[in-house]
């Protein structure tokens, strides 16, 4: 039920606050009326047609350095 | 970035499942209760549980909006349908779930009721305007995640003046479904919670300190792709060895401490 899926703003239609997002390649419009501050090329969490938020590539770049840091102690698994 | 396949690597996902092996001590039992049906799905889709040592152990949660609907709620969305002459949508997730007499929204659509599945509110709200003589119902159902854009369909229907648009509102909240689980008669067997994912966009992680505090149980709000998943398990192993009820966010590129504040204020 709660699931959302991240997909790249290419899109933005101000007057009807909407935007145009693509998921792989899929075109989907989408509501921005929960969201502020959208520019092209942000990526949002879509979830029933609407964009729940943005998602922050620098919180994602630091929590892709927590998983790398987990293997880096003893090297890599076996 | 895409942000789907890098949370997937089969690789990091050994080698967190390694430091998970490393983390554990063979004394301590590590009982993490993942709040949503969407780690639960992660959990069980990518045989999560094979990768941790016996000790560490996942208890599914409660947070399944479909499944903690009574199914009362069900026959009522249904009489609606078959008994008021109104249009009922539903989002699919509810069309196939069994109440009274096992029927389903499914079934009673085949009798003949007028039931449409859709994707979003915003599809039932064009069905009102596509239907001006017909009361449009939405049964509405989810927790916080679905709750802002139920909101949103009520305030677009009362500016554009459709009257035909209503809502069967069977919305739900996190916090009071983790105050039930800690509060109740019997003291919960869990050493750690892996908080919402999607919920917690909206409500931000604060809400889940006070339970940390007060309960003291470990809080990580975790996010539903595998790798998320397995680095709040570790999260949360962590938490338990140092015995620290505090709660961490694993789920930071989609979820601040305060949450969606536009999404809030409409539906306060």
């Amino acid at each position: 039920m709660c699931l959302a899926i991240p997909a790249e703003v290419i899109f933005i239609d101000t007057d009807n606050d909407t935007a145009m997002v693509s998921l792989g390649g899929i075109k989907k419009q989408i509501s921005l009326a929960l969201v502020q501050d959208v520019n092209i090329g942000d990526y949002l969490l879509i979830h029933v047609g609407y964009a729940l938020n943005k998602i922050s590539p620098a919180e994602a770049r630091k929590t892709l350095e927590l998983f790398a840091e987990a293997g880096m102690i003893e090297g890599p698994a076996p | 970035m895409k942000y789907i396949d890098e949370f997937r690597d089969q690789d990091t996902a050994r080698r967190i499942a390694a430091a998970i092996v490393r983390e554990v001590r063979a004394d301590q039992r590590y009982r993490l209760m993942e709040f949503c049906g969407g780690h639960t799905h992660a959990i069980f889709r990518y045989a999560i549980q094979d990768l941790m040592p016996g000790n560490v152990e996942f208890v599914h949660g409660p947070g399944c909006p479909v499944c903690v609907l009574p199914a009362a709620c069900i026959d009522e969305a249904m009489q609606l349908a078959q008994r008021h002459d109104v249009i009922l949508c539903s989002y699919g997730d509810m069309m196939r779930v069994p109440a009274r007499n096992r029927r389903s929204l499914m079934q009673a659509r085949a009798d003949g009721a007028d039931i449409c599945m859709i994707y979003s509110t915003r599809d039932a709200l064009q069905i009102a305007r596509d239907n001006p003589d017909k009361q449009v119902v939405f049964f509405a159902i989810g927790f916080e995640t679905t709750t802002p854009p139920t909101a949103v369909a009520i305030k677009q229907a009362a500016a554009e003046g459709l009257d035909n648009f209503s809502v069967f509102c069977n919305h739900v909240l996190t916090p009071a479904a983790l105050e039930a689980l800690l509060n109740g008669p019997e003291p919960i067997a869990v050493d750690a919670f892996l908080g919402p994912s999607h919920v917690s966009t909206i409500i931000g992680s604060r809400p889940y300190e006070q339970f940390a505090e007060r309960y003291g149980k470990p809080i990580v709000i975790a996010g539903f792709e595998p790798l998320d998943v397995m680095q709040s398990a570790l999260m949360a192993i962590r938490l338990i060895n140092e015995g620290r009820s505090v709660v961490e966010n694993e789920y930071s590129r989609a979820v601040s401490c305060d949450g969606n504040l536009k999404a809030q204020q409409l539906v306060a």
